[in-house]
């Protein structure tokens, strides 16, 4: 195409603009992979007009979106996800009830990770759920009995190549509760497969890592 | 999230990624997916369809980090426009007559934050960006307010000239015409001396 360099800028500008249809915005593409000028003019409007998308006000998106980022740039954490098939053949009964609680209707479409904490026999002591939309922890104590009356039992996340990271005591009896995450926990939450018990002084661990023996250790599953 | 991170250490954090660190990389969405988001939002009006064009364009941005240079600009004006032409391309994909909504309460947003100079009220602009942001309005404001709301409209809103036509209730040469004129002026005072080559 024999643009003038005046034309070529026009159009150069109605694309970085946006009103070009779909046709013309493919042979713009197309011309800056030929012509150094045409590169030049577009970059040139990007620069000029870009400052425009500095006025919105910000929308931060929600957590989902950098864990699907993070999925297909880094595959390995995507390695939560092959837990599943593992807890599904190891714990049918708990893995039904999971997904029971999972789907009940009342469940908008979030964005969930679970952890079912098991004792030697195979029976569920406790049910964690973290929604990364909400960014709330739910912690249902099934099994789990009271620990002494001296001691706490405290979970943490295990980031992998960091520091545990405590999410607080777990209630016994068959307790529910549900609390809200803090930003960095949230923030390290996408990342990390597993989760562990550890058996703390009453009121849990005062050096912000665990000081007692870890009891159980469980993985989180992408749901 | 709320302090300003400047254009240098975006650009540092991109050089990482560019080199496959996924904590650089991770701190430069920290930094900027706010903002991308937004842009995302305004022009697709739909949050499912602007997280998908979000995901796209930092997926394109990691495999791409090393393709930034200079010449594009601030690191966050060059990832806006990767995130426009996403959800642009998409939009057009779709193929539907698009009517913008001329929403005046979203043109009314804009044109709030454009005349509120406080920098502080957008604490993730960079002073680069700024930069480019505090020139461009200043040559905004010499256009008239008809020229001004075709511009908004066609970038906001990926509008094509029929579509704009059609949402502005003005015939096509109109429309064609006056973002001609726009863009001429918008090009004489944010290029004096005729930058183009």
């Amino acid at each position: 195409m024999n643009y003038s360099a005046e034309q070529l800028d026009a159009v150069a500008a109605e694309y970085v603009l946006g009103t070009l249809d779909a046709g013309a915005r493919r042979r713009m593409r197309q011309l800056m992979t030929e012509r150094e000028d045409a590169r030049q003019a577009v970059w040139r409007w990007e620069r000029a007009l870009g400052g425009l998308c500095h006025e919105l006000r910000p929308i931060t998106p929600p957590a989902r979106v950098f864990a699907a980022i993070r999925r297909r740039i880094d595959p390995q954490s995507a390695a939560p996800r092959r837990g599943l098939g593992w807890l599904a053949g190891a714990l049918p009964v708990a893995a039904a009830f999971l997904l029971f609680v999972l789907l009940q209707p009342q469940t908008a479409p979030n964005y969930e990770r679970a952890a079912i904490i098991n004792d030697a026999s195979g029976q569920a002591l406790w049910i964690i759920k973290a929604d990364l939309d909400e960014g709330t922890l739910a912690v249902a104590a099934r099994a789990a009995t009271a620990a002494a009356t001296d001691k706490d039992y405290e979970l943490w996340l295990l980031p992998d190549g960091a520091a545990p990271v405590s999410l607080g005591l777990l209630e016994t009896g068959g307790v529910s509760v549900t609390r809200r995450l803090s930003p960095a926990t949230l923030a390290t939450l996408p990342d990390t497969t597993a989760v562990a018990v550890s058996l703390e002084p009453s009121g849990g661990s005062t050096t912000g890592a665990p000081t007692g023996p870890v009891l159980y250790q469980a993985k989180i599953v992408t749901l | 999230m709320t302090a300003s991170v400047d254009n240098a250490r975006l650009a540092r954090w991109l050089g990482a990624a560019a080199r496959g660190d996924t904590e650089a990389f991770q701190k430069l969405y920290d930094a900027t997916s706010a903002y991308l988001f937004a842009v995302a939002i305004k022009l697709l009006n739909d949050r499912a369809l602007a997280e998908d064009v979000l995901q796209e364009a930092y997926v394109q941005v990691w495999h791409r980090a090393a393709d930034y240079h200079r010449d594009r600009g601030a690191v966050r004006t060059w990832l806006a426009t990767i995130v426009r032409y996403r959800a642009i391309d998409l939009i057009r994909k779709r193929n539907t007559q698009r009517t913008a909504v001329v929403d005046p309460g979203a043109v009314a947003e804009i044109e709030e934050a454009r005349q509120s100079d406080n920098d502080d009220a957008q604490p993730l602009v960079t002073a680069m960006a700024v930069e480019d942001s505090r020139q461009l309005k200043a040559c905004l404001e010499r256009l008239s307010d008809t020229q001004r709301r075709s511009v908004y409209l066609a970038f906001f809103h990926g509008l094509t000239h029929s579509e704009l036509a059609q949402s502005l209730a003005e015939p096509l040469g109109t429309i064609k015409s006056r973002l001609r004129r726009s863009l001429t002026r918008l090009k004489n005072c944010l290029m004096p001396g005729g930058a183009a080559s």
